[in-house]
């Protein structure tokens, strides 16, 4: 399979990056590729400039900054995976990680990318959103923040501006006694688009939910948040919400009462909302146990 | 032929700087594709490095531990190059997506498609391919492993297979079953040989922590 022609560039910063894109009549950022150069290649989209973002340091680093965890945009799902900030201050985002693509597709595949692909399966951005993220954009401009919620507009639709480029997402690392998680449904275990998703984040005070977050993914164009699920969550006693509890049962019931399903392949409506109230709880379930013992299972691991 | 001509012409150009393909190259579209050629194989500055869309640039690509130059064009994807410029056909392309694994190498000493990496972006990158796996004549471990294992029938996705493993194995001395699905869980076989490879990645492993692979 042919792609067709195009300049290529390599920047070495995100200024001249811009500078490119500002430039060009098409141009295109190309980060892992695992989505645009299949598109090139099935001719679904042609580019006279393809802009590689490899040799822009910045985009490649994990760092703490203060109490934020700062991601460059083009840092892999496996480096996602395996980095120790990130398993010990916020596993659920390598857990998230983990569940998507193929090892190969994970060595390639770019944070940045994923979200500014803005597929609603996207697997990244539901415990991002979860976990409060931002988003740094860089323009001709200059430089401006969005709440990584603010980001998708539509399914593959972004706040983005044309010559604007996702840099960083900047997590808050979580205050003791916050859990989260992310659950994930598909219908098999690699190469597996989510047929629905939740990340859940909840904080406990002196045994009280202070503080929840449900978000959902691949059950509306967009990643999607469930307010009425924090707000029957948000001030009850850890007791109350507890396995089991028929407050549990009206959280779930309330996700999926949030989520706007589609019919597709993967699975009709009616279906994504079962599975959506399903995971919901598990999601659930596992942030409160996390909350709760200060302690992810698997986070020790490789 | 004209690909063997022109791989053989690269490596005259690096011993003697003067070839008649590099002649012409250089003559017949002048000084744009000097400047490319030359923006292409320079260390990174502080300047964008840019490649024209429809002419070859000479790049650097770090294959098996050589370093190989070689005429690509931008759109040009690695498996492609390695295949059809470098001869080395021991990478196989199936589905040319990123769904099948057959085209697996390591770069940076990890698994990736090469059928969905351009060669311009694998520059300054190790690369080994399942030929780079070969101790002189001889097999290496993991090759050798899915010998004796008997891990496969058709053999297409075979050197695919290998390289995940090998990549699996030296990231991981000691995969459980689960890590070795998981490892070549972006490797389709279509005989179905699974059984077979998830032994011979244990055999690899084992070879490769010295304890004879008695698994």
């Amino acid at each position: 399979m042919y792609i067709s022609d195009f300049r290529y560039h390599r920047p070495q910063t995100l200024a001249e990056a811009v500078a490119l894109l500002e430039t060009s009549r098409d141009g295109v950022l190309l980060a892992g590729g695992t989505d645009l150069l299949v598109d090139l290649k099935q001719g679904k989209r042609f580019h006279e400039d393809v802009i590689s973002l490899t040799r822009i340091e910045e985009l490649h680093s994990i760092e703490l900054h203060g109490d934020s965890l700062v991601i460059g945009a083009a840092v892999t799902h496996n480096q996602l995976i395996h980095s120790p900030l990130i398993r010990q201050s916020c596993f659920a985002i390598s857990e998230a990680a983990a569940t998507i693509g193929t090892e190969q597709i994970r060595n390639t595949a770019t944070v940045g990318g994923n979200l500014c692909t803005a597929a609603s399966c996207a697997d990244t951005a539901p415990i991002l959103i979860a976990l409060e993220a931002r988003v740094e954009l860089i323009g001709g401009r200059g430089r401006r923040t969005l709440a990584l919620a603010n980001l998708f507009v539509d399914h593959r639709r972004t706040a983005l501006e044309k010559c604007e480029i996702l840099s960083r997402i900047i997590v808050p690392v979580p205050p003791a006694g916050t859990g989260a998680a992310f659950e994930k449904f598909g219908l098999r275990q690699a190469a597996n688009i989510s047929v629905a998703s939740v990340a859940v984040m909840v904080r406990v005070v002196d045994q009280r939910c202070e503080r929840a977050s449900f978000v959902m993914g691949a059950v509306a164009p967009t990643p999607r948040i469930s307010g009425k699920a924090a707000g029957l969550v948000e001030g009850r006693p850890v007791s109350q919400v507890s396995e089991g509890s028929e407050l549990l049962e009206r959280v779930a019931r309330a996700v999926a009462d949030d989520a706007a399903p589609l019919d597709d392949i993967r699975g009709s409506a009616a279906f994504r909302r079962e599975v959506t109230a399903t995971l919901a709880r598990r999601a659930f379930e596992k942030a409160l146990s996390r909350a709760v013992t200060g302690v992810a299972e698997g986070q020790a691991g490789r | 032929m004209a690909k063997n001509q022109r791989d053989k012409d690269v490596e005259t150009t690096e011993s003697t700087g003067l070839s008649r393909r590099g002649f012409l190259t250089r003559v017949g579209v002048g000084a744009v594709s000097v400047a490319a050629a030359k923006s292409a194989t320079a260390q990174p500055t502080s300047r964008a490095q840019a490649l024209p869309a429809t002419e070859l640039s000479r790049i650097t690509l770090n294959i098996n531990g050589r370093q190989r130059q070689v005429l690509v064009e931008p759109r040009w994807t690695l498996s492609h190059v390695l295949r059809e410029e470098l001869g080395l056909t021991g990478t196989k392309v199936g589905c040319d997506r990123g769904e099948c694994g057959a085209c697996t190498i390591l770069m940076n000493g990890v698994p990736r498609y090469s059928c969905l990496t351009l060669a311009v972006e694998a520059e300054g990158v190790e690369i080994v391919t399942v030929e780079g796996l070969m101790d002189r004549e001889n097999l290496g471990p993991t090759q050798e492993a899915f010998l004796t294992e008997d891990a496969f029938q058709c053999g297409y996705c075979t050197s695919g297979q290998i390289m995940a493993v090998e990549g699996l194995v030296r990231n991981n001395p000691d995969p459980s079953v689960d890590d070795i699905r998981t490892g070549v869980s972006g490797n389709l076989c279509r005989c179905g040989a699974y059984a077979h490879i998830f032994a011979a990645a244990q055999r690899a492993a084992a070879e490769r922590q010295g304890v004879g692979g008695e698994s």
